[in-house]
Order: structure tokens, then C-alpha cells, then sequence
């Protein structure tokens, strides 16, 4: 019977997790914790068919899904929902990233287990949702949903300071949404129709398209964040806990960029033209400025924190490039960033658990005491720095070259500035992984500190998989994402008035 | 002349004027059958409630003339009546869990709240300038007396004189309004009014009038300057019950006054409505943003709603009434479950409800917490409530009509109410040390909050049920 619901089960399939948890009884903390880890497994594992029934020979969305959903004189809106070789991966993200976290959280969360586990899956449910609806009244619903459980996760398991990041997380974004959905009333304006696929046929005027994308963009590049906007960041990612953060950085951010690419760009294509330089520009400014500030941090998490805007202007970049390598580098980055920051976040948490403090100075030396965790943060910072045959590398190589590439005047120039940003990733990382590895010997305090645990290997070792694998072997995604890349590049040209895309851009 | 009286036709007003008769007269009797005054009342409700279904179903497209629109019924008076009534045995509900831990029983509570909702069917079901006053006042003063109802606060007795001070300013200037415009145009009937042509001086005074009269009841800046006092002093249940039935009665009456009776001076009305819609709107947003007392931010809060419909009522379009509407019963929703959570938080009859008296109390009782944190949520107009889709329909009339004025303020209006709805949530959970106070919460009071909040949600997911109502009543209007 799921035949043709799979999609459908594929996002509502935590809702039954949450209410077995409902029924399970709150002392039973340990049976919750593996309650979780076995149901996000097999959640994953249900979800690969996605990846095994998808036909990437020709673009069509798949596992379309459309009924009416609200059929009223004034609101007309379906549940329609479908996946592309974009949300594809998105989506397999994320359903790979909740066992890992479950897994992680086994030890992490002490208190209130169970009302964390229902935020959670509700989390994963909005995240899910907002990927695969292709109804904008249904993509706003899941993408607001969303924010309730991210911010009682920070607001409750969270660290000091977390009521005050939790309020500033859900006002940014919330204002940045609402901005969104004027938009979206005045697409159903101008269209009548919710319904994406048909709004992609309309033709706005310029002066529309103008307002309704910089209604889109402002909401989407305070999710992302594109630099100006990511104040809100830096302390939803500190304050969160660890399972938070990783979420955060791994999925939620993508939502962002992932806006930008299947509504805002399409949509409103000349309009795109006309922002994009200032937005590859702030993306650029994000880049360098992300990896400063970085720098200078004190606080690992917070440095893990600006790293993602560093990445996240990578991300940006790539998709404004308008070349082929340079949004298939963009999308590969999005998931290349969850992989990376999520297992950066989730080493952090470890020493964390031990030492309850993040602070840099407080560690040293410790590669002696801990080898083995050594090993793997060593491999996780290489991937983040992009070093050949990780798959940070990929991801960047292949943006920079699409920018280089790409036909905006002085290409090079961006291809410069953001090339920069890949020797200042190096540098913090490498020297964070000095401070904190090596220097002096292990304090006397820090000789304590117990190495890896199984359990903590176990889940450390499917994301080293996933890095090496995008790393040598990216064609394999690639080859996913190659026609919807081309069906959207294809779109933005045949839709613009002047013609600004690169020649190449179409096919390949 | 020979006047032959049409009992169905007022069938309504006269069982809710029994009701208040049999219960002034219950006060005398045995405890035993005092303690029924609620179920009596709410009885008398029911009985209205029936009346206007079987009608509804009866008019769909037409409408019921009596005396020459003295008694009016259409799909869109009888919309408004099925609320009020339902708002009206939904606050008999929380008065019974508000007032049975005390030692006497109140019927005749029940009474001057029953002459109240009399009073609103009276405005609601008539064409008429004069019933409307009538209906006014039937309204208002028991509902002055309701607001000091607990005569040993100062607090209530503080709300209730500004209420009954301002309150009757606000009649006189209604009252005149009509007097001018039967100057005006001999007829104190709405269709009669819309005929006559307007070039007069006296046209636009009168309508200033009755404007800033119904601005008065319906809460909109700059007249708002009882509410948070009358609302602060009023027991939480009639609170929960002027909040929602007396500002939608005076916002329909304002609908209706604007759009029937004078049409024709929208340019006119339109500009002042305007101002006092932004003006609400920020008001009521920001003034609720610096409270410490729950009970009056969500005072605030309701000024600022009132100002989201308002705003609807500039768009002059069908689709407007009908957003109106829908985020009438969405409201009423909600509202009975944000006050009615309040009226729980007491001891003794002190009701008084502080940020601080919230610490923590979403793990003490998690069940509270959980409904209140929805009814936060969907006032603050969070997807897949119905708090939500009200917004939405509000917002889309606006943008329709080209308002991107107001749908910018009313998004910026929303964007602060999230912050003072989330404190809510916020001190419910976040906060540690929850301060020592034990509640009794009655299963009554309980039970009709969950039945709000399966309500919020499911009509926040299908939300066609009532719409569909509410754009076959904004149909018959215009």
C-alpha cells in the first residue's frame, strides 16, 4: 500500500516514533535512547530506496505524490510533494544523520530524555517536509513547524546562555519567513496557484520579480547564512546542544541554500541576475570573514560555528556561479558540510562530555592521551580544510572551478578572493588541531581524559566512510544531481531576457 | 393599526431574557439547586445555539425580515450569533472550574452575563441604528458590572469604573452619531441610510461618530485605554468572554455600518480606518511586549488582534469579510484557551498571573503546559494552527487588494508578538526553579481546553470547515 505514498511515509515515518514515545514511560530513559537509535536506523534504511529506485537518466521529479489538500474559494493549496536529484541527497542526509546522533546523544542528554527524543522526530518531520514539498503553502507550513522543536531544543537542553539563543534564532528567522510569506501570497496573487511547478511556467515582470526575490532571499540568507545575517549562528550553534548543533549545521542550514536553489532562483530568474554579484560578493565576504573570526576564537564550537558561514559562502558561491560545476560543487558542498561540521561537532561534543569545558586552552597535548580520537578529528579537519581525496576537496575544487568558469565579469577575481578562504581554513583548523593536540604535554588533568568508546567509534565511523567516498568516488553523486542541475540551469535560460549564463551552462 | 407579534422571530431574545429572569430568582433557593446555575444557563444557551443551526440551514441564501430590519437574519448575522452563543457556554465552562472552589454560588453571575449575550444578539440580528443601541447598552452595562464583579479587589473595581466611564462616553458618542445621521437622512436603517445620497457635512460627522463608538467597544487605538485595566481587574473567565464576543459583535457592527450603510464614502472611511488599524496594531504589539503580568499582555495581545482585523476591514472585499470571519472563530479558539489557562493559575480568587508564577511549570504539569504552549504558538501565528491560517487569509485580502502597507505592518506587528507569546513558553520551560505554588485544576475547566486545542490544530491543518461557512456569510452581507 505504500507503493505510491513512499515519499509520504519516508517524511511522516518519525510521527509514529513520537507517539510510541508518548506511550513509553519517562523513567525508562534507557529504552528510550535505543527506542530512538534502532527507529532512525531503520528510518535510514527504508529511506535508501530513495536512492535505489531513483532514475537519474532523465529529470522528472519522483515519488510525486499530489492530492488536494485545502480546496477553498480564497486558498488552494495540494499536498504535493517530490524529490530531484537536489533534494535527493538532502534528504538522505538526513535521515543518515539522526541515528548518528541518537547514538551520540546516548550519553549526552541526561535530563528530559524523553520530550527530547519527541522534539527530535518532530524536527526530523519539518526538516523532511520543507525538502520534499513542491507546494509553496506546504513548504511554509513545514518550514515554520520546524522551528519549534530547534527551538525548544536549544532553549532547553541548551548550555548558559540558551534562552537568549534559542529567542534570537526563532525572531531571525521567523522575520526573515514572514518576509516569505508575503511573497508567497503575492505569487498566489499574480499565479493563483500554490502549486511550484506552474508558478516555474508564470512569467513575472522585473520590478515583481525584484520585490517577491528579495522577499525569498532575505529568508533564505538568514537560514544559510549569507554574512550580514549570521549573527543569529554563532550562539544557536554554542548554546545548542551537541545533537542540536549537529542538526543545525547538518541539515538546517542546507534548507537555506537549498531555497535559494529550487525557489528563489528559479522563480525569479532575472531578478537573480541582477542581485547575484552582490550576493556572490557577500558570499565571498562571508568566506574570508567566517574564517577570521574563526580564527581568533577561543571557544572550539564557536570556531566549528564560523567555519560553517565560511562554508556556507562556499555553498553560495557555487550556486551563483551558474555554471555546472559550480552548482553541482554547491550541492555536493551542502552535504560535504553536513559530514564534516556534523562530525566536528560531534568530536567537540565528546571532549565536551569528558571535560565539560570547550575552551582550546584548556586542552593541549591531548593526542597522547586520546590516539585514537586524535586520528579522527585529525581526518574530519582535513576534509573541512578540503585536502584531496576528502571530500571537502571535491566540493571546493569543483566551485572554484565553476566560478572561474562562470561568466560574470571579473570571475577570476571572485575565484581569487575565494581561493583565499581555502588557505585561511587551513589555517585555523590545522592550528586549532595544534593547540589543542599537541604543544605541551597533556596537563595533569587532561591525562585523565578516556579515549574513544566503542559506542563513539561506531558512529564516528560511517561519516570517515561518507568522507573518503565523496572524496574518491564523487561521480557517484554527481551523476545524480547531473540532470536536475542541467534542468534548473537550463530554466534560468530559457527563462532570461538577457542573457547573461554561460554558454556551457546548459549541457555539459 | 394592528401589529401581529412574530414569536419565531424573536424566539432567541426571549429565551435568553427568561434565562436572566428564572436565574436572578435562583439566588433565593436551596444551595442545592444553586449549584445548577451554570448548567441552567448554558441550557439557555443551547437552546439559542439550536435555534440559529436549524435557521442557518433555513436562510442559507436569503434572509429573514421583521419590522422593517428590526430583526434581521441572514447566513452572516446568524454566523456571528453561533459564536457569540458558543463563546458564551465556553466561559460558563470556565466560570464553574473559575468560581466552585468558593463557598457560595453565583446564579446570578449567570445572569447579568446572559442579559450580556442578549444584548450582543439584539446588535448582531438588526438593521436598525436605534436596536443597535439598545443592544449596545443591554451589552455593556452588565458587562461593567461582570468586570467588578469581585467588589472586594480594588483592581476590579479600579478596571471596571474605567470601563463604565469611558464605556459610556463612548455610547454618547454613538448615540449622537445616529441621531446626526437621522438628521441626516430621516432613517435609522441601514438600507435606507445606503440610498440616500451623501454630500452632506453631516454625513461625515455622523459616521465619525458612530466610528469612534464602535472604536471604543472593539478596543482599536486610540480608544483602548480601558481594555487592559478592565481586562486585568475582570475575573480571567469573563475576561476570556469580553476579549472574544463584545470586540467580534463590534467589529461585525463595523463591518456592517461601513459597508452597508455607507459604501459609498469608502474613500473617506477608509483613510481613518487606516491609521487606527496601524495604530492598533502597534500598539497592541508593543505595549504587550513590556508586561510582567500575563493577564494583561494578553489584554494587549487582543488589542493588537482586533487591530489584524481592522486592517481586514480596509480590504473591502468579500474575501476580507470572510478572513474576518474565520479569524473570529479561530480566535475564539484560542483565546478561550490562552484565558481559560490563565483562569487555572489561581489560588484562592486570586487570579493574578505573573511571568515569574510560570517558572517551570510546563514539567509540574505537563498537560498544562503543553495546551498553553499550543495556544501561544497559534496566537503568535505559528503554521498548522489556526491562528496561522487566520493571518494568512487576513494578510492575503490585504495584499490582493493592494495594501502592502498594512500587510507590512501586520507582519511587523507579528514578528514582535512572538517574542512576549514565546516569554510565555519560555519561563514555562526554560526556566529552572519553579516557584511553590500548588493548583487545583478543575477537569471541567481541563476538559475544554483540549477540546480547544484539538480544535486549534485540526483547523489549522483542514481549515475548509469553517471557511466555507465564513464565505457563504460574507457572500449574503454584500
Amino acid at each position: 500500500m505504500f507503493e505510491n505514498h513512499f515519499l509520504s511515509l519516508i517524511t511522516f515515518f518519525p510521527l509514529v516514533a513520537v507517539v510510541i514515545l508518548l506511550f513509553f514511560p519517562s523513567k525508562q530513559e534507557k529504552g528510550i535512547k535505543i527506542f530512538g537509535i534502532v527507529f532512525s536506523l531503520i528510518h535510514f534504511l527504508i529511506s535508501l530506496k530513495l536512492l535505489l529506485n531513483f532514475d537519474y537518466s532523465v529529470y522528472k521529479l519522483q515519488f510525486v505524490e499530489k492530492t488536494k489538500w485545502i480546496a477553498t474559494n480564497f486558498l488552494n493549496s495540494s499536498y504535493f510533494i517530490g524529490i530531484d536529484g537536489i533534494s535527493l541527497f538532502i534528504v538522505l542526509l538526513t535521515t543518515f544523520l539522526m541515528p548518528i546522533i541518537f547514538l551520540s546523544t546516548y550519553s549526552g542528554i541526561t535530563k528530559k530524555v524523553k520530550s527530547f527524543y519527541i522534539h527530535m522526530f518532530l524536527l526530523e518531520v519539518g526538516i523532511l517536509g520543507s525538502l520534499v514539498s513542491l507546494d509553496l503553502f506546504l513548504f511554509y507550513v513545514f518550514w515554520e513547524v520546524m522551528l519549534i522543536p530547534m527551538y525548544f531544543i536549544i532553549g532547553v537542553w541548551g548550555g548558559e546562555r540558551r534562552i537568549y539563543a534559542a529567542i534570537k534564532f526563532f525572531i531571525y528567522t521567523m522575520a526573515g519567513s514572514l518576509l516569505m510569506l508575503l511573497g508567497i501570497i503575492y505569487i498566489y496573487k499574480l499565479t493563483g496557484t500554490f502549486d511550484l511547478i506552474k508558478v516555474y511556467s508564470y512569467k513575472f515582470t522585473l520590478k515583481e520579480q525584484l520585490y517577491l526575490f528579495a522577499a525569498f532571499a532575505i529568508a533564505f540568507a538568514i537560514k544559510v547564512p549569507v554574512f550580514p545575517f549570521h549573527t543569529w549562528l554563532p550562539d544557536a550553534h554554542t548554546e545548542a546542544p551537541t545533537a542540536g548543533s549537529v542538526i543545525l549545521a547538518g541539515v538546517l542550514l542546507k534548507l537555506g541554500t537549498y531555497g535559494f536553489l529550487r525557489f528563489a532562483m528559479p522563480l525569479f530568474p532575472d531578478a537573480m541576475i541582477k542581485f547575484a554579484p552582490y550576493i556572490i560578493v557577500l558570499a565571498i565576504i562571508g568566506i574570508i570573514y567566517g574564517a577570521l573570526v574563526a580564527m581568533v576564537q577561543k571557544d572550539i564550537k564557536k570556531l566549528v560555528a564560523y567555519s560553517s558561514v565560511s562554508h556556507l559562502g562556499y555553498v553560495m558561491l557555487g550556486l551563483f556561479a551558474l555554471t555546472v560545476y559550480g552548482m553541482q560543487g554547491g550541492i555536493l558542498q551542502m552535504i560535504n558540510h553536513g559530514i564534516s561540521t556534523g562530525a566536528l561537532f560531534l568530536l567537540v561534543g565528546i571532549v565536551y562530555e569528558r571535560k565539560h569545558t570547550r575552551l582550546i586552552s584548556e586542552y593541549g597535548g591531548i593526542a597522547k592521551v586520546m590516539p585514537v580520537y586524535a586520528v579522527f578529528f585529525m581526518i574530519v579537519t582535513l576534509s573541512s580544510i578540503g585536502l584531496p581525496l576528502t571530500n571537502g576537496f571535491v566540493g571546493e575544487f569543483s566551485i572554484l572551478l565553476g566560478t572561474f568558469k562562470s561568466s560574470w565579469q571579473h570571475a577570476w577575481v571572485y575565484t581569487a578572493f575565494a581561493a583565499s578562504g581555502v588557505i585561511l581554513g587551513a589555517v585555523y583548523m590545522l592550528w586549532m588541531y595544534q593547540r589543542v593536540f599537541f604543544n605541551t604535554e597533556p596537563s595533569e588533568e587532561n591525562k585523565k581524559l578516556e579515549d574513544l568508546k566503542p559506542r563513539e567509534i561506531a558512529y564516528l565511523i560511517p561519516l570517515v566512510i561518507m568522507i573518503f567516498w565523496i572524496g574518491i568516488y564523487p561521480n557517484f553523486f554527481f551523476k545524480r544531481m547531473q540532470k536536475s542541475v542541467d534542468y534548473y540551469l537550463n530554466m534560468f535560460k530559457a527563462k532570461q531576457v538577457g542573457m547573461v549564463i554561460d554558454s556551457e551552462g546548459g549541457k555539459k | 393599526m394592528n401589529i401581529s407579534i412574530n414569536y419565531f422571530m424573536l424566539m432567541p431574545f426571549l429565551i435568553l431574557t427568561g434565562g436572566v429572569i428564572i436565574l436572578s430568582f435562583m439566588g433565593v433557593l436551596k444551595d442545592k439547586v444553586k449549584n445548577y446555575a451554570g448548567v441552567m444557563a448554558s441550557l439557555f444557551l443551547f437552546a439559542d445555539l439550536y435555534y440559529f443551526v436549524k435557521l442557518l440551514s433555513q436562510v442559507t441564501y436569503r434572509s429573514l425580515d421583521y419590522m422593517n430590519g428590526m430583526v434581521y437574519y441572514n447566513a452572516f448575522n446568524i454566523y456571528i450569533s453561533i459564536l457569540v452563543l458558543v463563546c458564551g457556554i465556553a466561559s460558563f465552562v470556565l466560570a464553574e472550574g473559575f468560581f466552585n472552589s468558593e463557598e457560595f454560588k453565583h446564579p446570578e453571575f449567570y445572569a447579568i452575563v446572559l442579559a450580556s449575550i442578549t444584548g450582543l444578539l439584539v446588535m448582531i440580528n438588526t438593521n436598525n441604528l436605534i436596536n443597535l443601541f439598545i443592544g449596545l447598552e443591554l451589552t455593556s452595562i452588565p458587562l461593567y458590572a461582570t468586570v467588578a464583579y469581585l467588589r472586594y479587589k480594588e483592581a476590579s473595581v479600579e478596571g471596571a469604573l474605567k470601563y463604565f466611564i469611558l464605556g459610556s462616553i463612548a455610547s454618547g458618542f454613538f448615540l449622537f452619531g445616529i441621531a446626526v445621521v437621522y438628521g441626516a437622512t430621516g432613517s435609522v436603517v441601514f438600507k435606507d441610510i445606503m440610498v440616500v445620497k451623501k454630500g452632506d457635512e453631516l454625513f461625515k460627522l455622523g459616521l465619525l461618530f458612530l466610528m469612534v463608538g464602535i472604536g471604543f467597544k472593539a478596543s482599536a487605538a486610540p480608544f483602548h485605554m480601558w481594555t487592559p485595566d478592565a481586562y486585568e481587574g475582570a475575573p480571567t473567565p469573563v475576561t476570556a468572554f469580553m476579549s472574544i464576543a463584545p470586540k467580534a459583535v463590534a467589529i461585525v457592527i463595523l463591518v456592517k455600518v461601513l459597508y452597508i450603510a455607507f459604501p459609498d464614502m469608502f474613500a473617506l472611511w477608509e483613510k481613518g480606518l487606516f491609521v487606527i488599524a496601524i495604530l492598533t496594531v502597534l500598539i497592541g504589539n508593543f505595549g504587550a511586549l513590556v508586561q510582567n503580568s500575563v493577564k494583561r499582555m494578553l489584554a494587549y495581545s487582543s488589542i493588537a488582534h482586533a487591530g489584524y482585523l481592522l486592517m481586514a476591514i480596509v480590504a473591502f472585499s468579500i474575501e476580507g469579510i470572510s478572513s474576518i470571519l474565520f479569524y473570529l472563530a479561530g480566535y475564539l479558539l484560542i483565546n478561550i484557551g490562552a484565558f481559560g489557562s490563565l483562569s487555572l493559575l489561581k489560588i484562592g480568587d486570586n487570579d493574578y498571573v505573573e511571568y515569574n508564577h510560570l517558572r517551570g511549570i510546563g514539567y509540574k504539569y505537563p498537560l498544562f503546559g503543553i495546551l498553553l504552549s499550543i495556544f501561544m504558538f497559534s496566537l503568535a501565528g505559528i503554521p498548522a494552527t489556526i491562528g496561522f491560517v487566520g493571518k494568512f487569509y487576513v494578510f492575503k485580502s490585504l495584499i490582493v487588494k493592494e495594501q502592502y502597507v498594512l500587510a507590512l505592518v501586520g507582519i511587523l506587528g507579528s514578528l514582535v508578538s512572538v517574542y512576549y507569546y514565546l516569554k510565555v513558553v519560555v519561563f514555562m520551560y526554560m526556566k529552572e526553579n519553579p516557584e511553590e505554588r500548588e493548583f487545583n485544576f478543575s477537569f471541567l475547566t481541563l476538559a475544554l481546553l483540549v477540546l480547544c486545542a484539538v480544535g486549534v490544530i485540526y483547523f489549522g491543518i483542514f481549515p475548509q470547515g469553517i471557511n466555507k461557512f465564513a464565505i457563504l456569510a460574507a457572500k449574503v452581507l454584500i
